[in-house]
């Protein structure tokens, strides 16, 4: 026997294994030859420590898989997920609704119904397909005898069914659909009695466990294995339970998840259920809104974020971060940004927003555009956050008020040193700049930094020698034209003083206004001069003449910016947008209640010179003017 | 190499289990190989053993088999001779190879391998003969 017996056992790295089997048994001097490869003790050796790795990296991966933070595998993630109480999603389906257009040979009847699952092929290229979810009634137009539906709601997909026959006598019997690409949202059920059986009943999706009856027909869908959909149904006490010889017909859509967003159309409808039918067609005019809340499923780290804060909430929205977890649950795939607040952060000073006890605002920044369309808006309200809240709190879902954040920059570069052209290095800095705005500005729990702008610029290129950064910030204003409009805007920041307007002269998206004689004067912009601001205009030889004055005044402490009996006439490009561009009297911004810091692509003004290039005094200044 | 290194005094006794794994009829333990004998099975098991076979140490072993399946002629010969050669340097340092015969026996389709060797630790050499055949 070993006179040492000690045997090491903490490393699980094969040679260490090795090594620690070899030292403990060269205590026993029967053998010796332990230290030779091609012994026959060296053989045994390796047996032993393959045996050994191999049963730690399996227990080390099960252990890793029995917690939500370390596993890997998505069922594992999942499971963990389901046990507190957070049901992940896969595939979700784009949906959209649209105005339907048939023409059918015989025009004497003065509606039809266009069946469910009629399919919408996209005219485009013929790469996406929708569906109606529910038969639509088409009435005839006098005019044109057409038969047209507005609103028809469309899902993106493929219809296809599974069905499974019960057997309650098969204690393993899963109802999984084998197809990891199903919408989770649109699948249908129905319960035949028997396989042979015309009597059926539509089972519902549960929503509250605590509600169901025994007797409610409701299953649940969750993620089984590889992402594939599995039924589940009541056991007699909580929902009503199957019975043995049951044929669960299944209906759903296999959806192209996200790649099926912002398709407006026009469709084509090839064929119809419908007596007479030759062709349909949506409309797709700018004003249709394009499809949307298609989605891949969550990924892993989505699941590890959001299961822990869902079941902190344990359903119910009663401090900010409830709200937060339930909507970034149940609508998180398509929103960038969220930030929730009691009214009675309410300003009581701004007679618009005062504080209003008992309301909850909910300010959303999508994924894709800047703002959600109302319908979305109400569909979050309604479905999402109302069945969670309190009683007597009234949650509204509102849009981010934006602040621009205009960033110039004067790059001086060493050309020897550069990879790129002065072109793509003045492309690769804009790109960083959005970049940096994506991933550090566009959010309501971060902030704004100028020296971590600079640096991003600084960093863009090894042959950068120096910038010189300045900052303005900008809101914009959609006015009604010929209609006298009042507008509070909150920049956030209290802004600089100065000799100079505080309000920058606009270049571009300048307005028609109505002189003291009403005469229509174009190329207006605002001005400010002692706090208050005036519609002005710039004459041929350079002459600011003032059009308007008393149209506002400026806040420079709070950062405000008021417009009163504002009036434009028209606004120059037909832009339906004003824009009030302000300094700042500082570089770094906080996001606060709905206000939100963003940067748009289009208005950088990024030059780039060589280091040896002569900087005209005026550029110089301009850029000059972000030093604080 | 990922294996461990290897401490050789000149007047150490070999002893190595028998891959046979055979019991000794009289302790009833399993029978030890000594010597020797015990050079001589860890050489025949670095050139049995293809390389790459072994999890963890892919350079363990010679690549003989590959050889046993190209023509029987005076290159593959040669090159079967480095192979051995190298082999033995590579991963058995008790020997020194004094001399290695190898002849076709073509009606029997194998190499007959002469071995002759010397342990560092003795002074008379030991020949050790096999036959290299391919089984399939």
């Amino acid at each position: 026997m070993p006179t040492n017996p000690q045997l090491r056992v903490a490393e699980l790295d094969y040679d260490q294994i090795l090594t620690n089997l070899i030292t403990f048994m060269k205590a026993d001097p029967t053998f010796s030859d332990y230290d030779f490869t091609g012994s026959g003790l060296r053989m045994l050796a390796r047996v032993l420590a393959y045996v050994t790795y191999y049963n730690g990296v399996y227990l080390s991966s099960a252990v890793n898989e029995a917690f939500l933070d370390t596993a890997q595998l998505r069922s594992s993630v999942v499971a963990h997920a389901r046990m507190l109480g957070y049901n992940t999603h896969g595939v979700n389906s784009a949906r959209m609704t649209a105005n339907v257009v048939v023409q059918l040979s015989d025009t004497t009847p003065l509606g039809i119904t266009l069946p469910q699952h009629t399919q919408f092929v996209l005219q485009a290229n013929n790469s996406f397909n929708f569906y109606n979810v529910e038969d639509a009634t088409l009435t005839q137009n006098a005019t044109s005898l057409n038969y047209e539906g507005t609103d028809v709601a469309l899902v993106e997909g493929n219809p296809a069914t599974y069905r499974f026959v019960v057997n309650l006598t098969d204690p393993t019997q899963r109802f999984v659909i084998p197809n990891a690409n199903i919408d989770f949202g649109s699948l249908t059920l129905v319960v035949f009695d028997s396989v042979t059986s015309n009597v059926s009943a539509t089972w519902q999706p549960a929503n509250s466990f605590l509600l169901i009856e025994p007797t409610d027909k409701v299953f649940w869908v969750e993620e089984a294995y590889n992402s594939f959909p599995e039924l589940r149904f009541g056991n007699g006490v909580v929902g009503a339970a199957l019975e043995d010889g049951n044929l669960v017909f299944a209906e759903y859509f296999i959806s192209r998840g996200n790649t099926a967003n912002s398709i407006r159309g026009p469709f084509r409808i090839l064929t119809a259920n419908i007596t007479n039918f030759l062709t349909g067609a949506t409309d797709a005019d700018a004003n249709t809104s394009p499809s949307q809340g298609g989605a891949d499923p969550q990924t892993l780290d989505d699941i590890r974020f959001l299961a822990p804060s869902v079941y902190q909430t344990q359903n119910r929205c009663v401090t900010a971060a409830d709200y937060k977890a339930i909507i970034l649950r149940d609508y998180g795939e398509h929103i960038a940004a969220i930030n929730v607040f009691g009214g009675e952060q309410g300003d009581p000073n701004d007679p618009k927003e005062r504080p209003i006890l008992g309301k909850v605002f909910i300010a959303l920044k999508p994924k894709i555009g800047l703002r959600f369309t109302d319908s979305v808006r109400d569909v979050i309200e309604e479905t999402i956050v109302k069945p969670h809240v309190i009683v007597g709190t009234i949650p509204s879902v509102i849009d981010p008020d934006y602040v621009y954040v205009v960033v110039g920059s004067l790059v001086k570069y060493e050309p020897k040193n550069a990879p790129l052209t002065k072109l793509q290095l003045q492309q690769a800095i804009s790109n960083n700049i959005v970049l940096y705005a994506e991933q550090n500005i566009e959010k309501f729990d971060t902030q704004f930094r100028f020296s971590r702008l600079t640096r991003v610029i600084d960093d863009t290129d090894e042959s950068i020698v120096s910038s010189l950064t300045r900052l303005d910030l900008e809101k914009r204003v959609v006015p009604i034209l010929g209609a006298s409009n009042s507008a509070t805007l909150k920049y956030g920041v209290p802004l600089k003083r100065g000799s100079e307007s505080t309000i920058l002269e606009n270049l571009s998206h300048r307005f028609s206004y109505a002189d003291q004689t009403g005469a229509t004067v174009n190329n207006c912009f605002f001005i400010e001069s002692n706090d208050d601001i005036s519609v002005v205009r710039r004459l041929a030889n350079g002459v600011i003449t003032t059009v308007q004055a008393g149209i506002g005044n400026v806040d420079r402490e709070h950062g405000t910016v008021s417009l009163n009996n504002f009036i434009p006439l028209a606004i120059e490009n037909d832009e339906v947008d004003v824009r009030i561009r302000i300094r700042p009297a500082v570089n770094d911004f906080a996001p606060r209640l709905n206000l939100l810091y963003t940067v748009d692509a289009t208005d950088l003004n990024i030059r780039v010179e060589a280091d040896d290039d002569v900087t005209p005094d005026d550029q110089a200044t301009f850029f000059q003017g972000g030093i604080l | 190499m990922a294996e461990i290194d290897i401490t050789l005094p000149r007047n150490r006794e070999y002893t190595d289990i028998s891959m046979t794994f055979a019991k000794n009829p009289v302790t009833f333990d399993i029978i030890t190989l000594s010597g020797v004998d015990a050079v001589k099975r860890s050489i025949k098991n670095i050139l049995m053993t293809q390389t790459g076979e072994v999890p963890f140490f892919p350079a363990y072993g010679s690549r003989i088999r590959h050889l046993l399946f190209e023509p029987m002629d005076p290159i593959t010969s040669a090159l079967l001779q480095s192979e051995i050669l190298a082999s033995i340097a590579a991963f058995e340092p008790r020997v020194k190879v004094l001399g290695l015969l190898l002849d076709f026996d073509e009606d029997g389709n194998r190499y007959q391998v002469q071995l002759t060797i010397r342990l560092l630790n003795q002074i008379q050499p030991i020949t050790l003969s096999l036959f290299l055949s391919r089984l399939r």
